[in-house]
């Protein structure tokens, strides 16, 4: 006897070999023992009803993205530099860096506008936190 | 001057799956084999048969919780995603697929087939023969009685082509077609035997 997949199991192997047999048995000896039109119903069942499924779990997964994406979301825009100027020129703590804001970069404009705001809410916090 | 033609992907994109699972509903010879391929697969897990498995399958190919090499047959790529739901089902009694549906598509739970063995090699995971068995015992059971039949599927279990095993016993294209038919037949009546 030969056994050219020697090294799989016996279970591989047989599986492997009637996928064959089915596969290159004619259509007739393939329906023996079956009715053609009912199997023809039930592969569109079968499809159709994947399918609905298959959409829904598609439709879940872009919720589920959509969901992270907004969470990752900033909970402020980024303002305009001339916004973040105008901002902190309002903060009355200003240092004296903050004044001379005109000759800062746009970049380090709105840096400075991130710090006073993170500075801001860590105030108002500690307000929140003494009062309570 | 010639362009040159780029590669297709690796892989079925989600509209040629579709069209491939088209094709097999619409065709009842296709539809017979896998539906046989199916029950076999289906035997002895709890709460699901043949069709139920082939539903499954297509669902998460359609799904892409499956890539589909371009190179794999349509049965071919059925036979390694039934097994690998089966195989769940058997070891895990309250799955759903949710583990495969919930995992992202490019995640682990992933398993590729290819031309020559789909699905996971069993060095990967040595608890898949013991699911093969039942599958193997559930043939074995079926053809009781025809002694051909036995001995057919006892050689195909150690690796033998059906043509090989027409060969070393001596039968022409005939004899080798009726066995194949009663084969066939006998598989067909798997459908009954519901887990």
């Amino acid at each position: 006897m030969t056994h050219p997949n020697g090294d799989k199991p016996r279970d591989e192997q047989f599986l492997d070999a009637l996928v064959e047999e089915l596969r290159t048995m004619s259509d007739t000896e393939a329906l023996e023992g079956e009715n053609a039109e009912e199997l023809v119903k039930l592969g569109e069942r079968l499809l159709k009803s994947a399918r609905e499924e298959a959409g829904k779990l598609r439709m879940a997964e872009a919720r589920r993205k959509l969901s992270v994406a907004s969470k990752n979301r900033p909970a402020f825009a980024p303002p305009s530099v001339a916004d973040a100027k105008r901002y902190l020129e309002s903060r009355p703590n200003m240092t004296l860096a903050a004044r001379g804001l005109n000759e800062l970069s746009d970049a380090d404009v709105l840096d400075l506008f991130d710090q006073a705001k993170s500075l801001g809410e860590s105030d108002n916090s500690d307000a929140k936190d003494n009062e309570g | 001057m010639q362009v040159p033609e780029s590669e297709p992907p690796k892989h079925l994109q989600r509209s040629e799956v579709e069209a491939a699972l088209v094709r097999l509903v619409q065709d009842s010879g296709e539809m017979a084999r896998a539906c046989k391929l199916a029950r076999v697969i289906a035997h002895g897990v709890q709460g699901m048969d043949g069709d139920d498995l082939l539903g499954k399958a297509m669902l998460l190919l359609l799904a892409e919780r499956r890539k589909w090499r371009r190179e794999v047959s349509t049965l071919g790529m059925l036979k390694g995603v039934m097994r690998s739901v089966a195989y769940r089902a058997r070891h895990k009694p309250d799955y759903l697929l949710a583990d495969d549906l919930c995992a992202p598509s490019d995640g682990d739970v992933e398993i590729e087939s290819s031309p020559l063995a789909e699905g996971v090699s069993p060095e990967k995971d040595p608890a898949r023969s013991i699911e093969g068995q039942s599958e193997l015992a559930a043939v074995q059971h079926a053809v009781q009685g025809d002694e051909e039949l036995e001995f057919l599927v006892e050689a195909l279990a150690e690796g033998m082509t059906g043509m090989g095993i027409a060969k070393e016993l001596g039968w022409d294209a005939k004899r080798y077609d009726a066995a194949r038919k009663r084969l066939s037949r006998r598989l067909a009546a798997l459908k009954t035997d519901r887990s």
